[in-house]
């Protein structure tokens, strides 16, 4: 998908068919968020983030767990909005980590921000520091962002979790995967 | 709940530190044996009501388990090494303990298991020694607990099982994918798949609720009070007798000794971080293979300069951690492996590995579902596989395709491994943190490698259209154990076969610690059967006026 298709899909998916909203046209970052995106106590606002932080840092999760033609990504489940969640409730003193990394992302990105490379050259830097321990967690926050718990603000509408195809009910019954339903229709014409 | 409350002046016949698989039933065994019993648990009591299916809660914030903010662990390789403050033993913390979260394999030990020198000669350069009791001692406890606790499985369905007085209780549960795909694979490759033994009730029993198949068993409690943790089974009984106090929130910082060097209780902190005292008659320590020597450790007095019941200084060491290695595949069609409880079928043709192959120990294998859709992203992977950008985003796909095969093995004890305090950092009591030195002995790292290469044989067999091994891991554990050994030879270990230390007459041990060898890792029946085995031991010498 080109970064055209890509910004419609992107546009699609948030504002819903047939709206051509620029994303990046609005000055408050999470208010452009506004139809997904409230933080998990309502509030439409980031908590531990500025609002450009929360963008230059949500461009690296859609690079982590991307939005492409295999389905929705780490934007669309409001990734971002789990991480500003538990770097302000349950993490602060990770803040600073996560600030280094876009610091060190920014730095490479210079003189454009992170945020308005192409998808490309986004790769290559976070390439150059994915071995880091700063990496490896916010590469971790994303993944709970998309397919964490959905109390903490991600995972919206269980968006990660219909994408690789976990189900949480609370409860099960059998048969509960094919192979063992395939054992079962299978004894049960034998039985007949 | 229990009612039932102590004076902290008041002098109860056992103080037991503790509230997890051994805690708990040695709790239920005092109390119905007509003794006043006050259990500590350092973690809070939580109930069925309060579990979530959230991986953060659980994994990040800890709320099970030890917490690393609050209390660090520091970790090196040999006692040349610096410790560097990591993770490096992760244990329950709640009330119930390890019961609560635990994945709820429930596995014997074997006969080979308590007599390993007597049996194949043991093995150089460790620390292996037989148990002073044996599988034929313990057996009646191995039923009692599967009796009490609830326990589903198949008796006679394994060819390597020991032998046992009773079936289990419960029938297996339902078939799972993952059984079927064990069981296609062992029939190919001439291996014996089972239907696993599980502490998970299959159907009512007991006045609790049959397992409703959420799938949120390892590392989470179970809402429905179907997982046999003590918190469900053993605790509420204790509680009924009217006779035990169950104080949560209640972190032991020592164990007191009077002149004659005799207990006389414990120091704890209650849940304001404020100081507090139980006095008993004796005291049993249950608080796990870390925490137990750490207790011991600190127990510092002018009689006991190097922690109490250490005269010989073994307390804490020949530490055995899990050694656990796993293998992925991803198969054609969806497993759902998600679904019910975590283990179907287990595979013990390798319980004990043929000396042809030049490998000492053994294992045992298990198809399972290991991680959650957290987990499985993180770090459900190869170490050469994509772990983020586009292709790992389509692998994330392959979560319900997903059959991981997780092999527990013999881990040898080595005097050198060990756990001690580490007095250059403090936890947020101001307490000495657990210092852990490990390193595997070479003959555990064959064992391993040996078994690795079965759980690949058997994606295989199952049909696997891709298979990868992950990195075995080597600085981290979950199951702690032979800290505090047992034995008959004052000098070679830390516990008798009643489990008393052998400098403290009124002080016993029971949990991860006591074990002598690992078996093949799977080690929570064996300390429960101990537990209920020293409940007899501990209650036939207290009425003889012998404690």
């Amino acid at each position: 998908m080109d970064q055209h298709s890509r910004r419609i899909f992107l546009t699609r998916l948030v504002t819903g068919a047939g709206a051509t909203l620029a994303l990046n046209a609005f000055p408050d970052y999470a208010a452009a968020h506004d139809h997904v995106a409230k933080n998990k106590n309502g509030e439409p606002r980031f908590t531990s983030l500025s609002a450009e932080e929360a963008k230059e840092l949500e461009a690296v999760c859609d690079r982590i767990i991307p939005s492409d033609d295999e389905g929705p990504g780490a934007k669309e489940a409001g990734a971002i909005f789990f991480i500003d969640y538990v770097l302000t409730h349950y993490e602060p003193e990770s803040q600073a980590k996560v600030r280094k990394a876009l610091a060190d992302y920014a730095k490479d990105a210079a003189p454009k921000l992170f945020s308005e490379l192409t998808a490309e050259k986004q790769i290559e830097i976070l390439k150059k520091h994915e071995k880091t321990e700063e990496f490896d967690l916010i590469r971790s926050y994303t993944i709970f962002g998309f397919v964490g718990d959905p109390s903490y603000g991600g995972n919206r509408d269980d968006m990660g979790w219909k994408y690789i195809g976990f189900e949480n009910p609370g409860m099960f019954f059998p048969p509960f995967g094919y192979y063992d339903a395939e054992l079962l229709k299978a004894n049960k014409k034998e039985g007949e | 709940m229990g009612g039932t409350t102590y004076k902290t002046t008041d002098v109860v016949d056992f103080v037991i530190v503790g509230s997890g698989a051994a805690g708990g039933v040695l709790a239920k065994e005092l109390s119905t044996n007509g003794f006043r019993v006050v259990m500590l648990e350092q973690g809070p009591r939580l109930n069925a009501g309060d579990f979530k299916h959230d991986e953060y809660w659980a994994f990040q914030r800890n709320s099970l388990t030890n917490n690393w903010k609050d209390q660090p662990n520091t970790f090196r390789k040999t006692a040349q090494d610096k410790a560097e403050k990591q993770p490096a033993v992760w244990y329950g913390r709640v009330v119930g303990g390890g019961s609560v979260h635990f994945t709820s394999n429930y596995w014997r030990f074997h006969e080979i298991d308590f007599k390993e020198v007597s049996m194949k000669g043991g093995v150089p350069g460790t620390g292996v020694v037989d148990w002073p009791i044996s599988y034929a001692d313990l057996e009646p406890y191995y039923t009692k607990a599967e009796w009490e606790l609830g326990v589903s499985g198949l008796a006679g369905s394994s060819p390597f099982d020991p032998p046992r007085s009773k079936p289990y209780p419960l029938p297996p549960m339902p078939l799972k994918s993952s059984g079927v795909l064990m069981e296609r694979a062992a029939k190919k490759l001439g291996w014996h798949a089972f239907p696993a033994p599980l502490a998970i009730i299959s159907q009512n029993y007991n006045n609790r609720p049959a397992c409703m198949h959420c799938g949120f068993c390892e590392a989470f409690g179970c809402e429905y009070g179907a997982k046999s943790s003590t918190l469900a089974t053993t605790i509420p009984i204790a509680e009924a007798t009217g006779r035990c106090e169950i104080r949560s929130d209640s972190y032991v910082s020592q164990v007191e000794v009077n002149a004659q060097g005799r207990v006389t209780g414990v120091v704890y902190f209650d849940k304001n971080k404020k100081e507090q005292r139980q006095k008993a008659k004796a005291v049993v320590v249950c608080a796990n293979g870390a925490e137990t020597p750490r207790l011991l450790l600190m127990s510092k007095s002018q009689k006991f300069p190097d922690g109490l019941a250490n005269s010989n200084g073994l307390v804490g060491k020949y530490l055995m951690f899990d050694s656990g290695a796993m293998s992925g595949g991803v198969f054609e069609h969806p497993l759902n492996d998600f679904k019910s409880v975590h283990v179907n079928r287990v595979i013990h043709d390798f319980y004990e590995i043929d000396p042809k192959h030049g490998v000492y120990g053994g294992g045992g294998l298990d198809g399972r579902f290991d991680m959650y859709p957290v987990g499985f992203a993180n770090g459900g992977f190869g170490a050469d596989m994509p772990r983020w950008g586009s292709e790992f985003k389509k692998n994330l796909k392959w979560f319900p395709r997903m059959m991981y095969v997780l092999s527990h093995n013999t881990v040898f004890p080595v005097e050198s491994n060990t756990i001690s305090l580490d007095d250059n950092v403090k936890d947020a009591w101001g307490l000495p943190v657990i210092r852990v030195t490990y390193k595997n002995h070479p003959e555990t790292d064959k064992t391993i490698a040996f078994m690795q290469a079965r759980e690949l044989e058997l994606l295989d067999a199952a049909g696997a259209l891709q298979k990868w091994q992950m990195p075995a891991w080597d600085s981290f554990s979950v199951h702690l154990l032979g800290t505090c050994r047992m034995g008959n030879d004052p000098k070679q270990s830390v516990i008798n076969a009643d489990h008393r230390t052998h400098d403290v007459p009124n002080l016993f041990l029971c949990d991860g610690s006591s074990l002598v060898t690992s078996g093949r890792n799977q080690p929570t029946e064996t300390i429960q059967a101990l537990a209920f085995r020293a409940g007899d031991r501990i209650t036939a010498l207290a009425k003889r006026g012998e404690v």
